[in-house]
């Protein structure tokens, strides 16, 4: 990457950083506020990525602390948020859009699975599935034991198995294959 | 484990739930963030060009470690840093400060400047 290009750090990172914001905070301005920052924080130290080898664990780690911060000041309206997003009854859209009706249907009760995960397991799972990371990278993230990383991972996707197995065997052709839901 | 309560092939094949999953790709941030966020990164006094330097080092975990306690708990180092300032003001404030008095040596008599100059000449006969 050239010296100095603050753009190339952006294209490389900033999708998975706003997937992951957009996951913990549940709210798009928390997001942008957050992701805002991060990059600040990256133009005012420019030596804050010297020798750092994961680059995506790293900025991950650094959302992950602004986030705490931001959502510790702003636990009250986060709730308030929260609420209302549970009473009207419409999930945070976390995934891109599909043409396919059944896609959309399988977004939105993932995105409602994850949501009532707690917030600890749900950041692990996103980490380990969409971002694919090990758990002991994850613990780095977090701040948390490899161990801990680990089993709450377990806890989520047995969760996340109940919750999601009904759609997930209505979606599934008779002798089809779990690769064709 | 009841095979109806997994989904198919778990517990001998689990990542096919994880594989479900992850086909569902995340959306991206909005296309007009960027322009905004970098111009705001850039805008902000201090800002300074980025010298990301890739290459591998064992400083990196330490650095993420350091960087995670300075900005989580940014708080916490106040109050501590602040703390022990204010002990150590007390500590030199109650400490009892010797006199100019037990500073001096006493006066030495007569009798011992004798013996000191004996023991000198004992110790160095050639001087004069």
């Amino acid at each position: 990457m050239p010296t100095g290009d603050l753009g190339q750090l952006y294209d490389d990172h900033a999708a998975s950083l706003f997937a992951f914001l957009l996951n913990l905070t549940r709210d798009l301005a928390d997001t942008r506020d957050i992701l805002q920052e991060v990059f600040r924080r990256l133009a005012t130290r420019p030596g804050l990525l010297d020798g750092v080898r994961d680059e995506r664990a790293f900025l991950l780690c650094l959302a992950h602390h602004v986030a705490i911060d931001l959502v510790r000041r702003q636990e009250a309206r986060r709730r308030a948020h929260a609420r209302f997003a549970e009473e009207v009854g419409e999930p945070m859209v976390l995934f891109a859009p599909s043409g396919d009706p059944d896609s959309a249907t399988v977004q939105s009760a993932i995105s409602r699975a994850l949501g009532e995960l707690p917030e600890e397991q749900r950041l692990v799972v996103q980490l380990k599935i969409w971002e694919g990371l090990t758990f002991d990278r994850i613990g780095q993230v977090l701040g948390v034991p490899l161990n801990t990383a680990a089993s709450r991972y377990r806890y989520a996707m047995d969760k996340l198995r109940l919750r999601l197995r009904p759609l997930y065997d209505e979606l599934q052709p008779l002798g089809g294959t779990t690769d064709e839901p | 484990m009841n095979p109806e309560d997994a989904f198919p092939g778990e517990p001998e094949a689990p990542p096919d739930l994880e594989r479900w999953l992850a086909r569902n790709r995340f959306r991206a941030p909005p296309p007009d963030w960027r322009a905004e966020i970098l111009a705001q990164a850039r805008s902000v006094p201090g800002a300074a060009p980025i010298e990301a330097n890739r290459a591998a080092g064992d400083l990196s975990e330490l650095e993420a470690l350091l960087v995670g306690l300075r900005e989580r708990l940014a708080s916490a180092w106040t109050v501590v840093a602040v703390a022990w300032l204010i002990i150590l003001t007390l500590n030199l404030y109650a400490t009892p400060r010797p006199s100019s008095d037990t500073l001096r040596w006493p006066p030495l008599s007569e009798a011992a400047l004798a013996d000191l100059r004996a023991q000198q000449r004992m110790a160095d006969p050639f001087s004069s």
